[in-house]
């Protein structure tokens, strides 16, 4: 009996994980893709200003530099 | 008799061994106590201004005293009433859009279960606190201008109209939001990541077995979990409703904007009172605003207590 408990603990565990599945797995897609465009608006305005700062007069005042240096 | 012969000398004993038990916490009391006093308390002397009528030749001493007459002076000036009422409208709309946002997140990382993805996120995300207004304001000057802004130009390359992100009155207050819960979202989730660590994963994996799917989880252990930290901050924000950053309104302002929407309490004491050189209408001001500000926190307070949290005080 004593053995049994943790035996029942652990085959449930992995019943509820094949049962998470589907909704789940979107649920952390979503999390995922949005965790990314939240670091790419806090990235972005420090990547153009890096950009910026990197390439010619000419190019910069033209407006023609926006994430990568020209 | 004799009993009380040994305790009198004995009581005044028992704090200097206290003391001296924990001269090491006292000791590491000190500087933060002397940078309260020096910046916080010893500048208090200042408020006196808010009572006189200042003149800088006769100076604070020799000022006249004129009782609430700057008071009065600024509550009859309509600009003073709408520099309040749009202090206020600002930073309500702050506390709505930027108090929500880092729990949001905070939750958001916490259900991560890649960790390089996590930190990596998280380090991006603290980026923007590091910058000075200063140098926000310029980045946000040179990303959104009207005609020259990066993001303005690639509107117009794909032939849409240009927005007038900073001119525009609204559009400028929706920008302002933005920017600020820009700034401070990332930052503001260290402190609900902490409190997240300390819920115990027993919780979790109890509500897993019972079925519990990761939005239950979230509402019934997260969130419940981290309550205490939520009330705390949130009564701590109340405190600001009133106040307002001078570099954020001012590095944001241009002369669209500066008189109607970007005009704020702090904006407004160094318009009308530092600029003018009446120190005294600058000083109630800003007097008003801070008792305000402590009210409001004294009153938060008080309801956090009677909803049964710890409170702050």
């Amino acid at each position: 009996m004593e053995g049994g408990a943790p035996m029942s603990a652990v085959t449930r565990k992995k019943a509820s994980r094949i049962r998470e599945g589907v909704g789940s797995r979107v649920f952390d897609v979503i999390n995922y893709i949005l965790l990314v465009i939240v670091g790419l608006l806090c990235l972005v305005p420090f990547l153009h200003v890096f950009a910026v700062s990197l390439s010619s007069n000419g190019a910069a005042l033209s407006q023609k530099v926006f994430i990568l240096p020209v | 008799m004799q009993k009380q012969v040994v305790n009198t000398p004995k009581k005044p004993n028992r704090v200097l061994k206290y003391l001296a038990n924990y001269w090491q916490l006292y000791f590491l009391l000190l500087l933060p106590m002397s940078f309260c006093i020096l910046f916080r308390f010893v500048p208090m002397r200042g408020l006196v201004l808010a009572f006189k009528n200042y003149k800088v030749i006769k100076g604070i001493s020799g000022s006249p005293w004129c009782g609430f007459d700057n008071f009065k002076y600024l509550f009859n000036k309509p600009e003073s009433v709408n520099v309040i009422l749009q202090t206020l409208k600002l930073n309500l709309l702050d506390l709505a859009f930027g108090f929500p946002m880092p729990i949001l997140l905070a939750v958001m990382l916490n259900e991560v279960r890649s960790t390089a993805f996590k930190r990596i996120t998280q380090t991006v995300i603290y980026l923007p606190h590091f910058l000075s207004w200063v140098i926000i304001g310029s980045i946000f000057m040179m990303l959104l201008k009207t005609d020259s802004g990066m993001i303005n130009v690639m509107i117009g390359q794909a032939g849409g109209q240009k927005i007038p992100f900073l001119t525009d009155t609204t559009l400028w207050e929706i920008t302002y939001i933005f920017i600020g819960v820009w700034q401070s979202m990332g930052w503001g989730t260290i402190i609900y990541l902490a409190a997240i660590t300390g819920i115990s994963s027993e919780l979790y994996e109890a509500a897993t077995v019972d079925g519990a799917g990761r939005f239950s989880r979230i509402w019934h252990i997260t969130l419940p979990g981290i309550r205490s930290t939520i009330v705390t901050l949130l009564i701590m924000n109340l405190g600001k409703v009133l106040g307002s950053s001078f570099e954020r309104v001012n590095t944001l302002s241009n002369p669209y904007v500066v008189l109607k929407n970007a005009n704020v309490i702090s904006t407004y004491v160094w318009r009308v009172g530092l600029n003018n050189g009446k120190y005294h209408y600058a000083t109630a001001m800003s007097l008003f605003q801070n008792v305000i500000g402590i009210l409001l926190i004294l009153i938060a307070d008080r309801v956090a207590k009677s909803l049964g949290e710890s409170g702050l005080i």
